[in-house]
């Protein structure tokens, strides 16, 4: 007891000439701290690797999608357009265009547009295939955005845990050697605060980020349907006109 | 998803990187740490007894009148006679009515003041010469040797014919500060927490006066001021100002603690702070424990000592 007061003297001594620098108070830290520290390290390392996933993919949708419906909107044969795209459709504004030609030509090459109820089948089951295609895209687009919001809210809770850790461990630090001068409590607070810090650092962005994408989420699924919406209504206009 | 975990990767090998790199300080330029002269400085009382003019009174008596005169002869007594004569004319009584209101706190002395005063004309005289250091008492004593015990009244009864030779004024002032010096002597002797009783015997009629020669403002600071050296103020306290501790010390003649201090003061238990400031003070004595630079032939002095901790001068407000 007694020689681990003097410990904890000594080291209160010598932290008070060590360094303060990110890494010092990082070596500095309990076990259960530094734990915490390195759980908040891998959140942010994974946040940011979403982050910069998630960016790029939507920055890419939205081009994909810009220039998408020009050529839709061309002029062009739909038929011409859906020999171009082939089989291979690389964004979910394409995947539903080709999905719902795909169900088109499957329906008319059969000839079921030959009689009234036959075609409103057809309609309904176009329309069917591109929801169940836009429903799935949205999906897979939000995936991760549950980690980041996670992480926005839970890492600062983190980071305080590790921080109330450090500063109880601080406090017996001062039962210890029954020395109520603040160089002996100063070095653990550092250290303590700097788990809060982490936290923060890893829950600032995951909150921007999820809120930035889940914005741009709703509005690039406003335009899928948007868009199933103006095919559906293109296929059904070219279904009327064929029985003309 | 490769690519984001690829530039997560760099980005947070970069950030980790400037970290163990010391990153607050590559911002910072490196803090100057001031290096501290340390200047020891003692505060002393407003102010100190001086030893020399004790000791003189004591050994001038002696030669005249051997028993009644170390008696008569502390500084309040005789001067107060000079300023306040005036008023009773008749020689023989001055003395007695005079001393018997001048010396209110050493009572037993100015009894026997009284008695002696009167009659014996040579008593007066050594009086006079031994308190009045300073120019004008002097001039009495030299200018009206042969009146003796007479001259002292006129000069009062004609202070304003007189005055450049003798003001009374000036009389006061001296008078004034020797009762001063007084205070500040019985107020030492408070703080060394001696009966008001025991020091004016062990002090003047005593042969052995060196050994008990009361000690100087400056001696009690400097041992104040080792012990404040160590002493922690708690800090936080509320109030801290006014956290006024005081600590009986014993000590042994090498300067080590006889045994344990003492808070003394009746109200450690109602205040926590106060609790914790006397605590920390008893235990700033117990670390300096063997107190340096004591002077060894006053040991019966500062055998017990009754120090007062002040937090208003260590927080220099």
């Amino acid at each position: 007891m007694e020689n681990q007061a003097v410990d904890a003297v000594a080291l209160a001594g010598s932290a008070v000439a060590a360094d303060f620098s990110l890494w010092g108070l990082f070596l500095k830290a309990d076990w259960l701290v530094k734990a915490v520290m390195l759980v908040l390290i891998g959140a942010s390392f994974w946040c940011w690797a979403i982050i910069f996933e998630k960016g790029i993919r939507f920055r890419r949708l939205r081009a994909q999608a810009d220039a998408f419906e020009d050529s839709f909107w061309s002029g062009g044969s739909l038929e011409d357009l859906f020999d171009k795209i082939g089989t291979r459709p690389d964004h979910p504004m394409e995947l539903l265009f080709v999905s719902a030609m795909r169900e088109w030509r499957r329906s008319t090459s059969k000839g079921l547009s030959g009689e009234d109820f036959l075609r409103a089948g057809i309609k309904d089951r176009i329309v069917q295939v591109m929801h169940i295609t836009l429903t799935r895209e949205i999906e897979r687009l939000e995936r991760y955005m549950g980690f980041l919001a996670t992480v926005g809210s839970t890492a600062p809770f983190i980071g305080l845990f590790g921080t109330v850790w450090g500063i109880m461990n601080s406090f017996q630090a001062i039962a210890l050697t029954k020395n109520t001068n603040l160089a002996v409590v100063a070095p653990g607070i550092a250290e303590a605060l700097f788990a809060t810090a982490l936290g923060l650092i890893a829950a600032i962005p995951a909150v921007v980020a999820y809120n930035k994408f889940s914005t741009d989420l709703g509005r690039y699924s406003i335009r899928l349907e948007g868009f199933v919406g103006e095919f559906s209504a293109i296929l059904s206009r070219q279904l009327d006109e064929r029985q003309d | 998803m490769r690519n984001g975990i690829a530039i997560s990767t760099l980005l947070h090998f970069g950030v980790v990187l400037a970290a163990v790199y010391g990153l607050p300080d590559l911002l910072n330029p490196p803090v100057v740490v001031e290096q501290p002269i340390i200047v020891e400085l003692v505060t002393i009382a407003e102010r100190t007894v001086s030893q020399k003019p004790v000791e003189p009174q004591p050994k001038k008596p002696p030669p005249p009148a051997p028993k009644l005169k170390p008696i008569a002869a502390p500084e309040p007594k005789p001067e107060p006679a000079v300023a306040k004569a005036p008023p009773p004319p008749p020689p023989p009584p001055e003395p007695a009515k005079v001393e018997a209101p001048a010396p209110p706190k050493p009572a037993p002395k100015a009894k026997p003041a009284e008695v002696v005063t009167p009659k014996p004309k040579p008593a007066e005289k050594p009086k006079p010469k031994a308190q009045k250091k300073p120019a004008p008492p002097k001039k009495i004593a030299m200018a009206e040797p042969p009146k003796a015990f007479r001259s002292l009244p006129r000069p009062k009864q004609k202070p304003k014919r007189r005055r450049p030779k003798f003001s009374a004024d000036r009389i006061a002032a001296l008078l004034d500060k020797d009762e001063r010096k007084h205070r500040a002597e019985q107020q030492t002797k408070a703080t060394k927490k001696r009966t008001a009783a025991k020091p004016p015997p062990t002090s003047r009629p005593s042969p052995s006066r060196v050994r008990t020669q009361p000690m100087t403002m400056s001696e009690i600071d400097a041992i104040r001021y080792q012990i404040q050296q160590c002493w922690t103020i708690p800090a936080g306290a509320r109030d801290a100002r006014n956290l006024v501790v005081r600590i009986k010390v014993f000590l042994n003649p090498d300067g080590s603690l006889a045994k344990a201090p003492e808070i003394v003061g009746g109200k450690q238990n109602s205040d926590p702070f106060y609790r914790t400031a006397a605590e920390s003070a008893r235990r700033a004595v117990q670390k300096c424990a063997p107190l340096k630079n004591l002077p060894a032939d006053k040991y019966a002095r500062w055998r017990e000592l009754t120090l007062t901790f002040n937090p208003r001068d260590m927080l220099g407000g």
